[in-house]
């Protein structure tokens, strides 16, 4: 049965391709050259010579991890806009940039160069705890609202917002550059171990969402018909909180909040496959990879005063492509 | 024969406001009973009680002679279903995907899409003649034809219970009888037990089998329609006075409003 | 008049022309500035005529670079506040602090009753001057862009404080320090190293072209790689940096980002890092313009001299010298 009906058959290897077709672009751009000779001798025939080791080692790695990172915040914020039954929901809506926020700065404003390997690791930390106080926060005996997520999100955002300023005014000023990076979502270096160690908790968030799929389209009908409909809705809920924050805290302590990915590409992947989530999610996470290494690589030549961060671009590009899809669907949302 | 679903002296409320004192409702497969009642009577309150959402406050829920709790939410989904909420315009979802949506208890989170459910769904939408907009989105459609969308999904769930909570508000003549229809063709062809949560005195007459006329939050009265659509009661529960007398053409109950303001209750 | 009387005249008339003649001479060949006269009317770099009735001796220092020249000139002890980053010499870090560089605190220094504010359009929010002048009190803004525009500036302050031959004295040993190490780079006729000056290592923000840093890079010999590259401070990511194979790196250190990350370094395509010619300076010598510039310089030079050493006992291992 097919949720959206429309030009079903071709969609998922055209997302796949467009998702291939970024990676091979995203590997070919940059002010090293790389002959494709050069590039078959470092992949077939293992040569270690410069062009070879920017390949597999700066490139390729820095590919991957664009790949992961969209795609994990589009699954994110699929899985956010189901659970709060909101089109506007994004995957840093209910605490998780604020905490990675100060968890990320904490580390870089405040503590050696020596500790910056523990940044990722408090980013996440600071992102769990923050979601974990809104989820409590918002919890009532019966059960947990999305108006009252958005409202305990909203707050807890606010108040991490202030910590956050506060912080950054007492930093010292040589900083203050690298943190301004991260807070703007940046990929930084590409390495074989930052895709390794990321790439766990992607799998894991991908897949436990998929698997709620059907809870997912169920919780769009509402708490009560979702009840009645069969579904357990509260351990759903919370499944696919923790799931969906998971996800999100994971990509922020790796690459800081780059937005708007979370936002739109769910949209984007709906026009494609319509709301049936089995098929939306694969496809946001297609959607949201190369979207996200086609921004990259853009940051990376747009600007010849170096590489922008890639949050700039995301957000400058997702704007004006928002815009158009809403007048696609000219009044149907 | 035996109740399908019943509530024994149920009673809910906020505080010290009581929603509901002390009712007693059976319904019994093959059959189909309108709840009647004015606004704020509690047949909102009753149908989410009776579908488990709501615990009562005293008394107590049987399915089946067990209590809800005894039931896993699958199981608890295949007995009962419930038409009540506008379906999701946030989200672009299709009639058929929507409708579709039914399935659930019977697939559950992992289980493919048989030949039965698509069957199912297709015969649901059928009924209530929306195979025409399959592909279109809710958002897109009328607020009547969500209404049927919503009648489809329960049909389509295929449950032995079905708690309709005024699913005939936006529909035309047309629409609301071919609605009462379906709810016949449904109980005598799969001996389901219907309760109807309705404002429409005179077609509820027509095709109920059982009234409970719920007043302040009580039964006022309960049985078959000439027992219970008298113009004592009529008048007790809304404050209008009614004509009541049998309708020559179907034999059944006709409720007719007379001309004056009517009384506070 | 008798003859007698006309050699009198005349020597007295010599003897008071002569130094008259040699003041005026003097006095053309100096630039205006040099005179020790007040009251005195000095042009600042923004075009401001700024009047002084009296030499100055309550300054109040904008910016750090300006209290190291106040203290240059011997006036430290006429300086009544200043930013909170003035850190050198020592004795400046015990004066009173009246905020920072982009946020002075107008109402602190107007406490302090100056008759003199320094100032700098490279840094000082425009609207706080202007408050400050106002309130009557005289700022004087100085904003050199290069190196020789510091040397002039250290002679224009000292004018300004009537210090103006310790002004010249000092401008002219800067100078001559400058010069001497042109002069070494000139001789040599080792290649020029290709150089990079950054002053973040995570992210790498290289200094440009239009910056103090790329500039002494030049002044030393070096090439400075970020050159080619816009803007004035641009962001590099390691493949830029494998790209441009600096053969030194040069590090303002402020604090935390001094030192490179392990996945930066191993990139031994790179020479400064196959090398380790990675040099950590103070960041303040090469941000602030100022006096410790030339030690800067100095300090620059003598690095890439040390480079050249190196390559010329061991010449096959460089070999990433050129282009």
């Amino acid at each position: 049965m097919t949720a959206g009906g429309k030009r079903s058959g071709a969609v998922f290897p055209v997302l796949a391709a467009a998702l291939l077709g970024a990676l091979v672009l995203s590997a070919a751009t940059g002010p090293v050259s790389i002959s494709p000779r050069a590039a078959f001798d470092a992949i077939f025939r293992g040569t270690d010579d410069t062009p070879g080791r920017v390949l597999l080692s700066l490139r390729l790695p820095r590919a991957l991890l664009g790949a992961l990172v969209g795609g994990a915040l589009a699954s994110s914020g699929v899985a956010f806009q189901a659970l709060l039954r909101n089109p506007l929901a994004d995957p840093y809506i209910l605490g998780v940039s604020g905490g990675a926020a100060v968890g990320a700065l904490t580390v870089a404003l405040f503590l050696s160069a020596d500790a910056s390997p523990l940044l990722p690791l408090c980013a996440f930390g600071g992102a769990a705890l923050a979601a974990l106080a809104v989820f409590l926060l918002a919890r009532r005996r019966s059960g947990v609202s999305p108006e009252r997520l958005i409202l305990m999100g909203v707050v807890v955002g606010a108040f991490l917002n202030a910590v956050i300023m506060l912080m950054v005014t007492l930093s010292p000023p040589g900083k203050i550059p690298g943190a301004l990076y991260w807070l703007m979502g940046d990929l930084g270096l590409g390495t074989p171990r930052r895709v390794a160690v990321l790439f766990p908790y992607v799998a894991l968030g991908t897949v436990l969402l998929y698997l709620l799929s059907r809870g997912l389209d169920l919780l769009l009908l509402g708490d009560h018909a979702a009840f009645q409909a069969g579904l357990s809705v509260e351990r759903v809920k919370t499944a696919t909180y923790l799931t969906a924050s998971l996800l999100a805290g994971s990509v922020v302590a790796v690459s800081g909040l780059i937005g708007f990915v979370g936002l739109i590409v769910p949209h984007g992947a709906r026009v494609l496959v319509g709301s049936g989530h089995r098929r939306l999610l694969p496809a946001s996470f297609l959607l949201g990879g190369a979207f996200l290494v086609l921004s990259d690589t853009l940051a990376r030549v747009a600007s010849p005063a170096g590489e922008l961060p890639v949050g700039a671009v995301t957000a400058l590009a997702g704007a004006p492509f928002f815009l158009h899809l809403l007048r696609r669907n000219g009044g149907r949302s | 024969m035996n109740p399908v679903l019943s509530a024994r002296g149920v009673g809910f409320g906020y505080g010290d406001r009581d929603i509901l004192r002390g009712v007693s409702v059976d319904l019994f497969p093959g059959e189909v009973t309108i709840l009647l009642g004015p606004n704020g009577a509690g047949k909102s309150t009753l149908i989410r009680i009776l579908s488990g959402i709501l615990p009562p406050r005293e008394g107590e829920v049987l399915m089946c002679g067990r209590p809800p709790g005894e039931f896993r939410r699958r199981e608890m989904a295949r007995l009962l279903s419930v038409v009540g909420q506008d379906p999701p315009v946030d989200f672009p979802m299709t009639v058929q995907a929507y409708v579709a949506l039914g399935r659930f208890p019977h697939q559950g989170f992992f289980g493919g899409t048989s030949k039965e459910d698509l069957e199912q769904v297709e015969r649901a939408m059928e009924k209530t003649e929306l195979t025409g907009l399959r592909d279109r989105t809710l958002a897109e459609i009328s607020a009547g034809e969500r209404q049927r969308a919503t009648v489809a999904r329960a049909i389509a769930q295929g449950a032995r219970v079905m708690l309709l909570d005024e699913p005939t508000a936006f529909l035309d003549i047309r629409h609301r009888v071919a609605f009462y229809e379906i709810v016949t063709q449904l109980k005598e062809t799969c001996g389901i037990a219907a309760l109807v949560a309705s404002h429409d005195l005179s077609l509820c007459a027509e095709y109920g089998e059982r009234i409970v006329l719920l007043s302040g939050g009580t039964v006022a009265a309960q049985g078959r329609p000439e027992e219970v659509l008298t113009p004592g009661n009529v008048h007790a529960a809304y404050g209008v006075a009614v004509a009541c007398d049998r309708n020559p053409a179907t034999g059944a109950i006709r409720v007719t409003p007379l001309r004056g303001m009517p009384t506070k209750n | 008049m008798s003859g007698r009387v006309r050699i009198d005249v005349a020597r007295r008339f010599l003897a008071g022309f002569l130094p008259a003649v040699a003041l005026l001479a003097s006095a053309i060949d100096r630039p205006a500035f040099a005179a020790d006269r007040f009251p005195l009317a000095l042009k600042d770099d923004r075009g401001v005529t700024v009047r002084l009735a009296a030499s100055p001796r309550r300054i109040v220092s904008l910016a750090p670079s300006l209290t190291e020249i106040v203290f240059l000139l011997g006036r430290g002890d006429s300086l009544v506040g200043v930013t909170r980053y003035c850190n050198f010499p020592p004795a400046a870090a015990t004066l009173p602090n009246i905020g920072g560089v982009s946020d002075p605190d107008v109402e602190r220094i107007v406490a302090l009753s100056p008759d003199l504010v320094l100032c700098t359009t490279d840094g000082n929010p425009r609207e706080k001057v202007r408050a400050l002048e106002e309130m009557g009190i005289p700022c004087f803004a100085v904003a050199p862009q290069n190196l020789d525009a510091v040397f002039t500036a250290i002679e224009r302050v000292g004018a300004l404080l009537g210090a103006a031959d310790r002004g010249i004295a000092e401008a002219a040993a800067l100078r001559r320090r400058a010069q001497r190490v042109r002069a070494a780079t000139r001789g040599t006729d080792a290649a020029s190293p290709n150089v990079l000056f950054v002053v973040s290592t995570a992210p790498v923000i290289a200094a440009g072209s239009g910056t103090f840093m790329d500039e002494l890079v030049r002044l030393a010999g070096g090439r400075n790689v970020a050159a080619r590259i816009a803007g004035r401070y641009p962001r590099l990511s390691v493949e830029d940096l494998v790209a441009a194979r600096p053969d030194v790196v040069f590090v303002a250190g402020m604090t935390g980002v001094e030192r490179f990350p392990r996945e930066v370094t191993r990139w031994k395509e790179v020479p400064a890092f196959r090398e380790e010619a990675v040099v950590t300076l103070d960041g303040d010598l090469v941000t602030r313009p100022g006096p410790r510039m030339v030690t800067a310089l100095e300090r620059i030079s003598a690095a890439l001299a040390a480079w050249r050493e190196k390559r010329v006992k061991a010449p096959a291992a460089g070999g990433g010298g050129k282009r």
